[in-house]
């Protein structure tokens, strides 16, 4: 292993040992705003001209609801659970030529994101799912194939568990009225009309919603998909069954 | 040939013992396995296949072993469970994953047991709070913050009504220390002018003839002053004693008085 002694027998001193003098680290004090930096949960950005560009090349559908799954399914991005990545913020780059309908749900979102979203008709909802289901939504084949069931989604944190709730930011936990009075709000705020959901002929697309727990559409907490046999297998016992639910 | 006789250890004989046993009954527990083909009674048996005919074995040539040709993705045969390792829920899980109800394992591994779910239940009772619990503590722990900077700001109010006070006891010392400046600077340029007279030409305020000049100076002030503070004494003194002579002087009659 190129030189003798020390380089070679692996044995040198640690990374930022200074001969024993008091090392860096140690006599510039801590920074408060550093704390838990490691734990922070990360939002990578993704934005509207990504989103637009995915459907006009028809990576996406947007005449079904666009969830996580569906936008990692498109492959064009990077999301990597084991960064602390706890889903995409969704950024206003591209918000002047965006024009499509959906059903999206996603991480983050900022107020004119949102506003771009339902003036055109569509419906947004920021949703929160743990590490366990982030890392089974990243990998569904891998996690099928051994057999694990699909895992119940956990509350948001303590320290999201504010933005999940509240109705600006068109949280999954909020109140449907509060939401409806916040959509005519943000309307009037940007000077546009709301587009009325009811007469919509996407009306129950767009208003398709998961359960908090669920974390694909059409498949519950609890039930095993298994490939091989090309079937899913569904708890009966009540006790689970009620596990699953709550 | 000598031996050694070395002293008898039980305890340590003892435990050599028991770690022997374990490994052969682990070892008979694989064997035992091995011979059985199913993992799981409860569930059926899928169907033996029929011994391979000669021509099938002719056309394997990869001289594979059975438990590695099973592996091969154009074979795809469960493999009997051959370690410790292969009695895991997870590994019984990854089976049944991979092969389906052919891997002959109870699909019901795949859920927690009665008990296992009583304990879930119970861990998730302490580890996740309901939503209004999780509501409660983060508006909590915004009340403190926001009371903490109240209180903090409060004070800072209070303590910014002596400020004015404050600021006039600085000037007040500022002016002092100034005043003092002053008279320092006042005293310097007179020793400069006395000794302009003294030497009849200026001389350098760091000039040793100059420094000897302010000594002598200070030891006649010293020498002055010395004689003045005598002189005062005595007259004090003398003073005093005028004052006693007076006294004594109104006193004496009737000091005879008494004496008589």
């Amino acid at each position: 292993m190129g030189q003798k002694g020390q380089k070679q027998r692996g044995s040198l001193p640690y990374i930022g040992h200074e001969g024993g003098q008091t090392p860096f680290h140690i006599v510039i004090p801590k920074e408060p705003y550093y704390q838990g930096y490691h734990a922070r949960k990360q939002y990578p950005p993704f934005s509207l001209l990504q989103l637009q560009r995915m459907i006009d090349l028809g990576l996406l559908n947007p005449d079904e609801p666009i969830d996580l799954s569906a936008l990692l399914r498109v492959q064009t991005f990077q999301f990597k659970p084991r960064h602390n990545h706890y889903g995409l913020h969704l950024i206003d780059e591209g918000i002047d030529i965006f024009e499509a309908q959906v059903n999206l749900e996603i991480q983050w979102a900022s107020e004119p994101v949102i506003a771009a979203i339902e003036r055109l008709g569509g419906t947004i909802t920021t949703r929160f799912y743990d590490m366990e289901c982030l890392n089974y939504i990243v990998s569904p084949k891998e996690n099928f194939l051994k057999g694990k069931p699909i895992p119940r989604c956990k509350l948001p944190s303590n320290d999201v568990v504010k933005y999940y709730t509240s109705a600006e930011n068109r949280g999954y936990l909020a109140d449907p009225e509060k939401i409806a009075e916040e959509r005519s709000k943000l309307a009037q705020k940007y000077g546009y009309e709301l587009p009325d959901l009811k007469k919509d002929p996407k009306k129950d697309m767009l208003l398709k919603r998961k359960d908090p727990r669920q974390i694909f559409f059409h498949l519950q907490p609890g039930w095993v998909v298994n490939l091989h046999d090309k079937c899913i297998l569904k708890p009966t016992d009540e006790d689970l069954l009620k596990y699953y639910r709550s | 040939m000598r031996l050694i006789q070395v002293p008898l250890d039980k305890s340590r004989l003892l435990t050599s013992l028991s770690y022997i046993l374990r490994q052969t009954i682990r070892h008979r527990s694989g064997l035992k396995s091995r011979k059985a083909v199913l993992w799981d009674q409860a569930w059926p048996i899928h169907e033996e296949k029929p011994e391979v005919d000669e021509e099938t074995a002719r056309r394997n040539i990869s001289g594979l072993r059975k438990k590695f040709r099973d592996r091969l993705p154009h074979v795809m045969e469960p493999s009997s469970p051959e370690f410790e390792l292969h009695f895991t829920k997870q590994h019984k899980m990854r089976m049944f994953g991979k092969y389906g109800s052919k891997s002959g394992i109870h699909p019901g591994i795949h859920w927690p047991s009665k008990e296992e779910l009583k304990e879930l239940i119970e861990e998730e009772q302490i580890w996740e709070p309901s939503l209004a619990e999780r509501m409660n503590t983060v508006l909590a722990e915004e009340n403190e913050i926001r009371s903490t900077k109240l209180k903090k700001e409060e004070e800072i109010a209070k303590n910014l009504k002596n400020m004015p006070k404050y600021i006039a006891q600085f000037e007040k010392k500022l002016e002092k220390v100034e005043e003092e400046e002053d008279l320092r600077r006042d005293k310097q340029k007179q020793l400069v002018e006395e000794a302009y007279d003294y030497f009849g030409y200026k001389v350098d305020s760091r000039d040793p003839r100059f420094i000897k000049m302010i000594e002598e100076k200070e030891e006649e002030e010293k020498r002055i002053s010395k004689i003045k503070k005598k002189e005062q004494r005595q007259e004090k003194l003398l003073a005093s004693m005028k004052a006693m002579m007076e006294k004594n002087t109104k006193s004496s009659p009737e000091d005879k008085v008494t004496t008589k």
